[in-house]
């Protein structure tokens, strides 16, 4: 009887265990809040009719998620739709490992600058999808998949920081061009606003595959 | 340090039973059209599910019916899909013009500052401080109650 209750214990333990476990990796390392804020449909914009030969209803039955891939810092990801956040800010993918691409804005592709934004590191600490930006390079490749087997090819031209509350003007409606651009936090954490000081802007101009 | 490990192991149950709880998605019995549960709103009609004018919310990380929970990720609906909007809502902003409640799902209205017609601000791509600390407290919360467990079973089993 008391071997049986040993063994109840242990079971009890390693449950507890395994589910606080659970708890935390999912919380910490997993999902990342992102304080989207939900607007009307009508608010959304769609790929324009140049970069998507393919009717949206047939995007949504291949089931394909778009990707953002760049070989020189290993990192091929999902890339998620994003929006606003209720105090006016680009929102961000729900975890740490994908990307998020400002749906009110300009898409991969198109004229104007697409925005792209990922983390540059979880609930722990450790990197997250962007946590090696800083070290891509001028003439690096970026490419982006909006609709399976099209990829639209990027070359980086510049790479720079902007405070984290100044205008994001330049960086969202720069139209001279076919642009993408990528942002993640740098410079360091403010307790006090939860955020860091500085954020990275990589830009990239589109070029042939 | 039975007492004080056993008050342990039920503290870490509790907390933990409880978040599975209001994660988990309840069967369909009989309840509302667009209800899975007596819990959170409609995902057709985006009345309450328990039958009454206001409904019940036990879902961590969700201050409201709408949109997902920001710890979880699950439906703040507490159906297996979130719900974009209250009855006589088509935003989260404003009154609803069925019920004249709020449309955020909660007891204030949200005043419209936030427009995607202009430039947003940038976004918030890193995590620190605070979130880390607790991160580190809950992992070492938990390493402690494994060595406690391990010592305990081991002294049981030398006793034994």
């Amino acid at each position: 009887m008391k071997k049986l209750n040993d063994k109840i214990k242990i079971i009890f333990l390693s449950t507890v265990t395994i589910v606080t476990f659970s708890y935390i990796i999912t919380t910490f390392i997993y999902f990342s809040p992102n304080d989207e804020i939900l607007l009307p449909a009508t608010y959304e914009k769609k790929p324009s009719e140049n970069i998507s030969p393919i009717p949206q209803k047939q995007i949504n039955n291949s089931e394909f998620t778009p990707r953002l891939t760049i070989p020189s810092l290993k990192i091929s990801t999902k890339i998620q739709n994003v929006g606003i956040t209720k105090r006016g800010n680009m929102s961000t993918p729900n975890n740490f490992f994908d990307v998020g691409l400002y749906k009110y804005g300009t898409y991969p592709g198109e004229k104007g600058s697409a925005i792209i934004a990922g983390h540059v590191n979880n609930g722990l600490g450790f990197k997250a999808v962007f946590g090696n930006l800083n070290d891509i390079k001028i003439g690096d490749d970026i490419y982006v998949e909006m609709i399976e087997g099209k990829k639209v090819h990027f070359t980086v031209i510049s790479s720079s920081e902007y405070d984290y509350n100044s205008s994001a003007d330049t960086v969202f409606n720069q139209n001279d061009g076919y642009y993408l651009k990528l942002i993640t936090c740098s410079g360091t954490w403010i307790p006090e606003f939860h955020t860091h000081d500085k954020r990275l802007v990589v830009t990239a101009i589109k070029s042939e595959i | 340090m039975k007492k004080i490990i056993l008050f342990l192991f039920a503290f870490i149950f509790v907390f933990t039973a409880s978040a599975f709880l209001a994660t988990k998605v309840h069967a369909a019995v009989t309840f509302p059209n667009g209800c899975s549960s007596a819990i959170g709103y409609s995902i057709t009609s985006g009345l309450p599910c328990n039958g009454t004018s206001s409904a019940t919310m036990a879902i961590i990380g969700c201050a409201s019916p709408i949109g997902y929970s920001i710890t979880s990720g699950i439906p703040c609906s507490g159906a297996s899909e979130a719900i974009p909007y209250l009855a006589g809502c088509t935003s989260t902003y404003g009154y609803s013009t069925m019920t004249s409640a709020p449309c955020n799902g909660t007891n204030v209205a949200t005043t419209i500052y936030a427009n995607p017609n202009t430039t947003p601000g940038f976004p918030t791509t890193g995590t620190g401080g605070p979130t880390l600390a607790i991160a580190l407290l809950l992992l070492l919360t938990v390493g402690l109650i494994i060595i406690s467990g391990m010592a305990y079973a081991a002294r049981q089993k030398n006793a034994a």
